[in-house]
């Protein structure tokens, strides 16, 4: 018989049903499907060799999952360490202080009357509603809270962490923010003017002067400094945006200033944009190893999904095959009392980049 | 009448078809276009659709290049108005054979017959528009009459035509042109099966069961006890010989889906099947709204093609995909043609060449055949002289 080419040496296994099977099987039976199937199968041993490596795990979040219900996922996700710093757009984590304290997204349709819902002030997010009225209240404890704090430029991530803690006091309740605070993982929000935690920051400014001011510019510095302090790094991307340019961008800034940051070293992203558009969302993670955003060797996965179908399965499938990689997890350990934050005990500076 | 009775008065009707009639455009070479496509669209899915139009001006037509032409049709094309751009490259000589949706060909005959199709909105309430006999498609909106009365032109012309035995789609939509042309005098400025017809250009359907020109076909069988039927063997080997006698060929691929599919299994079916070794397309133009990461064949690109052996490896730099509606770059990508120097070719009307290209395709199939046989006789007696 003629030879098999070298192409053809792993069959396909079609996918069949078991009625017990866990997230994990399910996903470990996706590996030998094809298309997005198996690319979040791969995501799911991407994900897996990024808790096995010494690597900070950058996580960004764009696109309304703390609304469309996956707040419980990410905060899971930070708790238990499978991410060690988030970036997220400022409407994920206006959403995520919305249910914590005490309030609801509902479920609606993508079908509505809009002219009706406004009628009601019924604000919609495609196939979800939330009440403005509600949305007030948030608003006005956000301007409180701030108006509580120094007259001094806080870092959005500095800020943030003060938020979580208030609000885990307050509160008690689970979510993006007081996991973060309880798990010491820090989250930059690079676009927190383009949310209503902006809006709250400046209602701030409206009652005292001199209130809500974010240095968004440290943020690049702190997280410029803290790839320079810890090299090895890793990007999970949801939905794009601005949070996955700001990880990437991360990378590129720490390069200028140390030869020990090669891009980062594991990459995977879910997305439903596509790169024949040419925008950043969508753009491959090849092109990202043009920019030195991404090591040229590194393993990585982009998985063509809405991040609703795709995370509650791959995060489900982690719990359980993932447990002991995060026992023995060599993850990093912030400080963020007030001040400049610290990685493993050395001091992570906002004000100027380390050489 | 049948069950469903349309267009039952004291509705609001009227509002629902108070929109403008869509009317063929006809792309007119405009030199600004030109200029537009050249220097202005520069990157991204612009950038590609420039690609495309120059290397469909500037290559496929270039005279020395002689290329064989197919032009595919997935979508609701001819709804959307689009049928004037494929008029008048037929015309010109510019695409050579069409596979096409059954559907685009039936919508068509609505302007032959002079029916009118209306500008909507997208966003109208489908149960009114089922109360007031309105047929939608997107946001081209029409009596359903319209297709009622289509479906009785397509009934009375099959009967008339007293065809009674299997035929390629080709045949059958030359003839339907033919008599359309006859009926309706100046229709072929408005239709593209009666210009097809007119112009000499073969119109082939991919899956003639999956439109309402196939459930007519159907009606006159089971009604009429017809024998008369499309044979699709007929449609795959005349698109094998017309690419099969191509110098070069090409194509340009609307949208995707059945069509692109008819159009590409020709050279697979020329090396596989009947083992003549043709080669893949020289050129390879699509423009689709599919993307690649979903695993479909509208979405595949023309790298994945040279796998198949549809696409020769080698020239890839004149294969290009832009990601974009049809109803937008396809009447750009017609003006850019119209108005090249290149925007007028001698038809080759093919559609009186069927019967030559589909012996010659013979011959050299039995050529082959006989070939390979002989090549298995010397090898079998190879093996038995080793064995000695």
């Amino acid at each position: 018989m003629k030879k098999q080419s070298r192409f053809l040496r792993t069959p396909i296994v079609p996918f069949t049903v078991d009625a017990g099977a866990t997230a994990e099987d399910v996903l470990t039976r996706m590996e030998r499907i094809s298309f997005q199937g198996r690319n979040l199968a791969t995501a799911h041993r991407v994900w897996q060799k990024m808790l096995r490596d010494d690597v900070t795990i950058f996580m960004g979040m764009a696109g309304a999952l703390s609304a469309g219900g996956l707040r419980m996922v990410v905060a899971h996700l930070i708790l238990h360490r499978y991410v060690d710093c988030l970036v997220s757009t400022g409407a994920n984590l206006y959403h995520d202080l919305h249910e914590t304290r005490g309030r609801h997204h509902y479920l609606g349709s993508p079908h509505a009357d809009d002219a009706a819902l406004a009628k009601d002030r019924i604000d919609r997010v495609y196939d979800t509603y939330a009440s403005e009225e509600e949305f007030i209240s948030n608003d006005n404890w956000i301007a409180d809270f701030a108006s509580t704090l120094e007259r001094r430029p806080y870092t959005s991530r500095e800020m943030l962490y003060l938020l979580g803690g208030h609000l885990w006091k307050t509160t008690k309740r689970e979510g993006i923010l007081t996991a973060a605070y309880r798990a010491g993982v820090p989250i930059f929000c690079p676009a927190i003017a383009d949310s209503s935690i902006g809006m709250g920051l400046s209602q701030a400014r409206q009652k005292v002067s001199g209130a809500g001011h974010i240095d968004i510019i440290g943020d690049i510095v702190e997280s410029a400094n803290l790839i320079i302090r810890r090299p090895r790094t890793a990007s999970v991307v949801l939905g794009g945006g601005t949070p996955k340019n700001f990880i990437n961008q991360a990378s590129v800034q720490a390069e200028f200033y140390s030869d020990r940051v090669h891009g980062h070293r594991f990459a995977l992203q879910i997305v439903t944009d596509t790169p024949a558009f040419g925008g950043a969302s969508g753009s491959s993670l090849e092109e990202a190893q043009s920019w030195g955003k991404l090591a040229t060797d590194s393993p990585r996965v982009s998985v063509q999904a809405d991040a609703t179908l795709a995370l509650p399965l791959l995060a489900t499938a982690l719990a359980t095959s993932s447990a002991g990689l995060l026992k023995k997890r060599k993850k990093p350990a912030f400080t963020m009392e007030p001040g400049p934050m610290r990685v493993d005990g050395r001091t992570v500076p906002s004000d100027r980049f380390l050489e | 009448m049948p069950h469903r009775a349309p267009g039952s008065p004291g509705h609001s009707k009227k509002q629902f078809l108070s929109g403008r009639p869509i009317r063929y455009y006809r792309p007119q070479g405009s030199p600004a276009i030109r200029t537009l496509i050249d220097e202005g669209f520069q990157a991204f899915n612009a950038g590609r659709l420039s690609e495309a139009s120059q290397i469909f001006a500037s290559k496929m037509l270039a005279p020395e290049n002689d290329t064989t032409i197919g032009l595919t049709i997935a979508g609701a094309m001819t709804p959307a108005g689009l049928g004037g751009c494929v008029i008048e490259l037929m015309d010109r000589g510019l695409v050579d054979f069409i596979i096409s949706t059954g559907a685009n060909l039936y919508h068509d005959l609505h302007y032959a017959l002079n029916f009118t199709l209306r500008r909507g909105s997208p966003f109208v309430n489908d149960v009114e528009l089922y109360e007031d006999g309105v047929i939608r498609i997107y946001d081209v909106l029409f009596p359903a009459t319209v297709l009622l009365e289509t479906d009785a032109y397509i009934r009375d012309f099959i009967v008339r035509s007293g065809l009674n035995e299997p035929i390629a789609t080709s045949e059958f939509h030359y003839l339907l042109g033919l008599d359309l042309m006859k009926r309706y005098p100046g229709c072929s400025e408005h239709s593209v099966v009666a210009r097809a017809a007119e112009d000499g250009v073969p119109l082939y359907t991919s899956s003639p069961g999956d439109s309402s020109i196939g459930m007519n076909i159907a009606y006159h069988e089971l009604m009429n006890g017809s024998r008369f039927m499309i044979d699709p063997n007929k449609d795959v080997n005349e698109v094998c010989a017309i690419v099969m006698a191509g110098k070069r060929n090409g194509c340009v691929i609307l949208g995707g889906g059945s069509p692109k599919n008819f159009y590409l299994q020709a050279q697979p079916t020329l090396w596989e099947v009947y083992g003549i070794p043709k080669g893949g397309n020289e050129y390879f133009i699509q423009i689709t709204t599919d993307s690649v990461v979903w695993g479909g064949l509208s979405g595949a690109t023309p790298a994945e093609a040279v796998s198949w052996g549809k696409v020769n490896p080698g020239v890839l730099p004149d294969t290009v995909v832009a990601y974009c509606d049809s109803t937008i770059a396809f009447p750009l990508f017609c003006e850019y043609a119209v108005g090249s120097p290149n925007g007028r070719r001698k038809r080759r009307e093919l559609i009186h060449k069927r019967d030559a290209l589909v012996a010659t395709l013979t011959r050299d199939a039995k050529a082959a055949l006989a070939a390979r046989n002989k090549e298995g006789r010397s090898k079998k007696a190879e093996g038995r002289s080793k064995k000695k």
